[in-house]
């Protein structure tokens, strides 16, 4: 799969994330949402070789849509050409484009290494639509080494993007070098208590004004210094919220995020994806938090939370209209939420079901000779099924139809137009 | 003149005030043990005192001298000390319990009122 298809699916998924987020979000678990963030990582970070052999690029194609869209751009593509793709791009050629693309689409050749992916695709990039269709290309400058000027531009933001974070964190990492142990007694008597298979640390560092956590396998929470608790809930309410940090490993989870953010640093969806999973992680923390204290505490820990944000100094800050939204929205769903119940966890469960047909429809088709075979003979019901089946329907294709396959097909093309016209209305809502 | 110290450097500083002169490495094993920092990272505290003009280095041996006493440090201030080393990325990089830089009056009173309405 080309970095552009991994982009574009990426984002067909997050817009139906956002969807579903929105209608959703008060009534099922937060932590459902960070499940299908999750696969949308799936996507946009794993190169996927494994395709499915019907999807809805291959449904378009057999009802012969792609061939009106090839004709309309005044390219054909020769059926004996697209399947039988040659070896490594020379030139710029129209003809060389078509096998090239052939070559992106066939997942039989070998020599498609990752790599070489990303790097034609970079070039192919703007007009290539998933279906096999051809649209007229610009023609791009490129040196006679063959690295072109787009392969340029796109490290260049990757570099720049993930060298940013990449110094920040080292920065803060050796800020945090120099925390002093925690001296509080309760603090350490509560560190004690903790029943984690790692090693948890409590420091008190003077340079941050806000408790955080870090570190994978030797996990550290600290805690601004001269922390003076209101009561011991507080102290309790604060350090299971990070404790639960810990344990979800969520330091791992915004790595991917961050990583796939600046790998698809060109990609204002994923941006949005990286600021809104974030801001799941902390009120899925929250949620968990309450959970663990039970409903009565709601009260006390927003207030607990309102009353560290008070601590801070008073020097005015630029801050971003989302963090100042984030606390607002933090403290209305802790006040908000309401205990799990049966009918909300079979909410998550749908939902979760839904994101893994999504994420199977999306799945880029085998070459249009292929596909068309595919189609006409046996039809997998990979179409509703989670990723770890996708590995089996290429052995499946030889099994019986399935009725079921036909209807879920039908259920996709709605559920997929319907994430292409919220497309318009998402982007404005959300910011 | 007063020289403002971080917690750390104060900690160096303390070592110092403590048993008198000592060589960097000395300090260094020290606080190992009491604060568990490692080499690199006492090292770099120690140099910064000196760029505050709080230790003065003496050779041989890397040898460190306090060059004020105790008295007249002063404890940088909460809000100097957090201005220096926020920035958005933290937040994307960290588990943090608030991500925003701080709230004004207005915005904690309005918290406040949001839980009351919530209730």
């Amino acid at each position: 799969m080309t970095l552009w298809e991994m982009g574009v699916s990426g984002g067909i998924l997050i817009l139906a994330i956002l969807a579903v987020r929105r209608l959703f979000q008060s009534r099922v678990p937060r932590r459902t949402f960070l499940i299908l963030w999750a696969a949308v990582l799936l996507r946009l970070l794993v190169p996927w070789r494994l395709e499915a052999p019907v999807s809805f690029y291959s449904l378009l194609e057999s009802a012969g849509i792609t061939d009106e869209l090839e004709k309309f751009a005044g390219i054909s593509i020769p059926e004996s050409e697209m399947r039988n793709g040659s070896g490594e791009r020379a030139g710029n050629g129209a003809k060389e484009r078509a096998e090239n693309r052939a070559e992106e689409f066939s997942d039989e050749r070998a020599e498609n290494r990752i790599g070489n992916e990303f790097s034609e695709n970079a070039e192919n990039a703007p007009e290539e639509t998933g279906n096999g269709a051809v649209s007229e290309e610009p023609p791009f400058p490129s040196a006679g080494s063959g690295i072109s000027l787009w392969k340029i531009l796109y490290f260049s933001g990757v570099l720049f993007s993930g060298g940013f974070y990449l110094k920040a964190y080292l920065k803060y990492r050796r800020l945090f070098c120099a925390s002093l142990p925690a001296e509080d007694p309760k603090v350490l008597e509560w560190v004690q208590s903790v029943p984690l298979k790692r090693k948890l640390k409590v420091r008190s560092l003077d340079l941050i004004g806000t408790p955080m956590t870090y570190g994978v396998l030797r996990p550290v929470i600290l805690l601004p210094k001269g922390i003076q608790w209101e009561d011991s809930r507080q102290m309790e309410f604060v350090l299971t919220h990070e404790l639960i940090h810990v344990r979800r490993f969520d330091a791992v989870w915004k790595f991917f995020l961050l990583s796939a953010a600046c790998i698809h640093w060109f990609n204002p969806l994923v941006w949005l994806m990286q600021i809104l999973a974030n801001r799941d992680l902390e009120l899925a923390c929250d949620e968990e938090v309450i959970e663990q204290f039970g409903q009565d505490s709601r009260k006390a820990y927003a207030m607990s939370l309102i009353s560290l944000a008070e601590r801070k100094g008073s020097v005015a800050s630029w801050g971003s209209g989302f963090s100042k939204d984030a606390m607002e929205e933090r403290i209305a769903a802790i006040m908000r939420k309401r205990k799990y119940t049966k009918g909300s966890l079979a909410g998550a469960g749908i939902l979760v079901l839904f994101a893994g047909v999504l994420f199977a429809a999306t799945l880029p088709q085998k070459t249009a000779g292929e596909n068309a075979a595919a189609v006409e003979t046996e039809v997998s019901e990979n179409a509703d099924r989670d990723l770890p089946e996708t590995e089996a329907t290429e052995s499946a294709e030889k099994d019986l139809p399935e009725t079921e396959a036909s209807e879920s097909n039908e259920k996709d093309l709605p559920e997929t137009e319907a994430t292409e016209s919220a497309e318009k209305d998402l982007p404005e809502t959300e910011a | 003149m007063d020289v403002k110290l971080f917690d750390s450097e104060l900690k160096v500083m303390d070592v110092l005030w403590r048993e008198g002169d000592a060589a960097a490495k000395y300090i260094a094993e020290t606080l190992k043990e009491e604060v568990g920092w490692n080499k690199n990272t006492t090292y770099t505290l120690i140099k910064r005192c000196m760029k505050k003009g709080a230790i003065e280095r003496l050779e041989p041996n890397f040898m460190c001298h306090a060059l004020i006493p105790k008295e007249a440090v002063q404890e940088a201030k909460t809000e100097e000390l957090i201005n220096k080393i926020y920035d958005g990325s933290a937040d994307k990089l960290f588990a943090a319990l608030l991500n925003r830089k701080n709230f004004s009056r207005e915005e904690i009173c309005r918290l406040k009122q949001l839980v009351e309405d919530l209730e």
